[in-house]
């Protein structure tokens, strides 16, 4: 082998990383590519969307097929997942709740006091494959009610 | 060549007398990186290659983790140092697997 002067391998950990323009919080190149799949992996898909073209009062089964109520025409959850967020939108005022099942059993809640929309954020409920989502009026009534599940899928690396 | 002369230009730019490997554990209590019990007689370059999870840290005798220069995990160092100097190694924490080679 050569004497030469030293060499050091490259290594990510050991690569700066500039953060100043970008948004990242990572110094090193490690951490940013590792910050990058933890970014990427919490995006969700475009929302699933139920609802009813009508006046939903309590009891309500929301449609994800226009006809087909929740409760017997479920959505079929494909992939291991996450429910990170909803929301919901009325064409008026209103005051009810929306609940969301998973196989029957009540995942989450929204609700609408006297206004057209809400959403929660910051959910990671879980769900996986061939889990049956069903959405139901269980308090009030709301006027033509959209709700919107935002459903990431979760990273299997 | 002459007679009693054991030059070889062709190899001047390598070392070629002698060559060993070893694995050793550095601790948070330095340790000299060297593949025997001593340092290889007329070492003209010592490797050190981080085979563990945790960063170590070389330099001279005393190194500490806030002294050292890192080595991290699977990076390879390669210094042109003889037997008169010793390099020592140290983690922060934990302990770290470490593949040492010298070469005469």
């Amino acid at each position: 082998m050569s004497k030469g002067p030293i060499y050091k391998s490259p290594v990510a950990r050991g690569v700066p990383f500039d953060n100043s323009t970008n948004g990242f919080t990572a110094t090193e190149t490690q951490a940013a590519i590792e910050e990058a799949k933890l970014v990427a992996s919490n995006a969700s898909r475009g929302p699933t969307v139920c609802g009813f073209d009508g006046n939903a009062s309590n009891g309500r089964w929301l449609e994800f097929y226009s006809n087909n109520p929740s409760n017997n025409n479920p959505f079929i959850v494909s992939e291991p997942s996450e429910l990170v967020a909803l929301s919901v939108s009325a064409s008026a005022n209103a005051t009810g709740t929306v609940t969301v099942f998973k196989n029957g059993i009540s995942l989450t809640t929204i609700s609408l006091s006297a206004a057209r929309k809400n959403r929660i954020k910051g959910l990671a409920l879980s769900l996986t494959d061939l889990d049956e989502i069903s959405v139901q009026i269980t308090s009030g009534s709301i006027s033509r009610p959209n709700v919107y599940l935002f459903i990431r899928t979760l990273p299997s690396f | 060549m002459g007679s009693g002369i054991g030059y070889d230009p062709e190899l001047s730019d390598v070392t070629n007398e002698a060559y060993i490997s070893n694995a050793i554990t550095v601790t948070t209590t330095q340790s000299e990186a060297k593949a025997g019990a001593n340092r290889l007689i007329g070492r003209e370059v010592l490797t050190i290659h981080n085979n563990g999870n945790a960063t170590i840290y070389y330099g001279p005798t005393g190194v500490t983790a806030i002294t050292g220069t890192p080595l991290y995990k699977d990076q390879f160092v390669s210094l042109p140092v003889g037997d008169k100097i010793g390099v020592f190694l140290i983690t922060l924490s934990g302990t770290a697997n470490v593949r040492i080679q010298e070469f005469a």
